[in-house]
């Protein structure tokens, strides 16, 4: 049992450093070579917990193989638009200048309640407001709406826009300064301070503080 | 592009503990098939007393073949001649000849096999 408690836990760590390697992009959307890889390590890594009679290296070097040719496989589709064509497929086009292209669902086996849904997870629940819709490599739908049924924006009604910020961020985390988050928002420690000294408190008085680049804050005292 | 290097630098690894556990094995092959061997030998002679001293040597050093050679084989292979091994003493014992004569070459070939299996070649990949 001990060699199993062992086992496990050395692969659970081995798992979190193959998914960290692979980076962020293996944690939302998956595009199909990642999908692979993914179902795999997590095949591959139950084997040697469940049996102890396989040597713990006969699942730690393929997840390591997998997880490293992901990562050097999808360098290369950075670099080659035709490998990256290849593993991962490429975009297709259903919905163009407001016609669905039958041709190109039937191609894709997308049935027409697949793309009612599809359309109604983005908030569209009419085909006929769609203007453009793509399957992407991820499967997911992405569509833009004819003209017409498009959201107002700011640039529509001529609110000046010319002042924008980046949305706020943690600069305090239960007392903590986040200080990665203030050089990303342009803003110093003394500013901080400043801010701290306006509302009268100290450091550990604070559970949440966001600023934004602009030196919008919002703060949250702590409770305790 | 630090991810990149990471993996590079894994997949280097990988191809020489590779390449390193091969070696290994061999080093280690070289290390028990010459006990045999002498073993072989003793028996053809007739010595018993030196064929049982061989067989103990043999146990002693399959002992140590056989805790190194977990990390990088599966359990059941080595099993099969864990078995074999434990036969010889008492067939020198009630000298059976002939079932240790067999018992010796099963062990032989197990041993070259763990090597041969191990090797990059297309039909073990295949």
């Amino acid at each position: 049992m001990a060699i199993v408690f062992i086992r496990s836990v050395i692969l659970y760590a081995l798992l979190i450093f193959s998914v960290r390697l692979m980076g962020k992009r293996q944690i939302g959307e998956l595009q199909p070579s990642e999908l692979a890889v993914t179902i795999l390590i997590s095949n591959i890594a139950t084997l040697p917990i469940e049996d102890s009679n396989i040597p713990l290296l006969t699942g730690i070097i393929p997840i390591l193989t997998l997880a490293a040719l992901d990562v050097i496989m999808s360098w290369f589709g950075v670099k080659s638009r035709g490998l990256r064509g290849l593993t991962c497929g490429k975009p297709a086009v259903i919905i163009s200048g407001g016609e669905i292209d039958q041709k190109k669902m039937r191609e894709l086996r997308f049935s027409i309640d697949d793309l009612a849904s599809a359309l109604r997870a983005q908030g569209v629940f009419s085909i006929n407001e769609v203007q453009f819709a793509v399957v992407e490599t991820t499967g997911n739908v992405s569509v833009c709406q004819k003209k017409r049924y498009q959201a107002v924006t700011n640039r529509d009604i001529y609110v000046d826009t010319e002042k924008s910020y980046d949305p706020p961020d943690i600069v305090i985390d239960q007392g903590i300064i986040v200080s990665t988050a203030l050089k990303r928002l342009n803003l110093s420690e003394t500013w901080l301070y400043g801010a701290l000294e306006n509302e009268d408190m100290d450091l550990n008085d604070v559970f949440l503080m966001t600023a934004s680049s602009g030196g919008e804050y919002y703060l949250v005292r702590n409770e305790e | 592009m630090k991810r990149v290097i990471i993996s590079w630098i894994i997949l280097f690894l990988i191809v020489c503990y590779s390449a390193a556990g091969l070696y290994f094995i061999s080093f280690k092959n070289n290390g028990i098939l010459p006990i045999l061997d002498e073993l072989q030998v003793y028996l053809d002679t007739g010595d018993n007393n030196a064929a049982y001293e061989a067989a103990q040597r043999l146990a002693l050093e399959w002992e140590l073949y056989k805790r190194s050679m977990g990390i990088l084989i599966r359990d059941d292979k080595l099993q099969s001649i864990d078995t074999s091994i434990a036969k010889i003493n008492p067939y020198i014992y009630v000298k059976n000849t002939d079932e240790l004569y067999s018992e010796l070459q099963v062990i032989r070939r197990y041993i070259q096999n763990l090597y041969s299996s191990e090797l990059p070649m297309w039909f073990n990949i295949l």
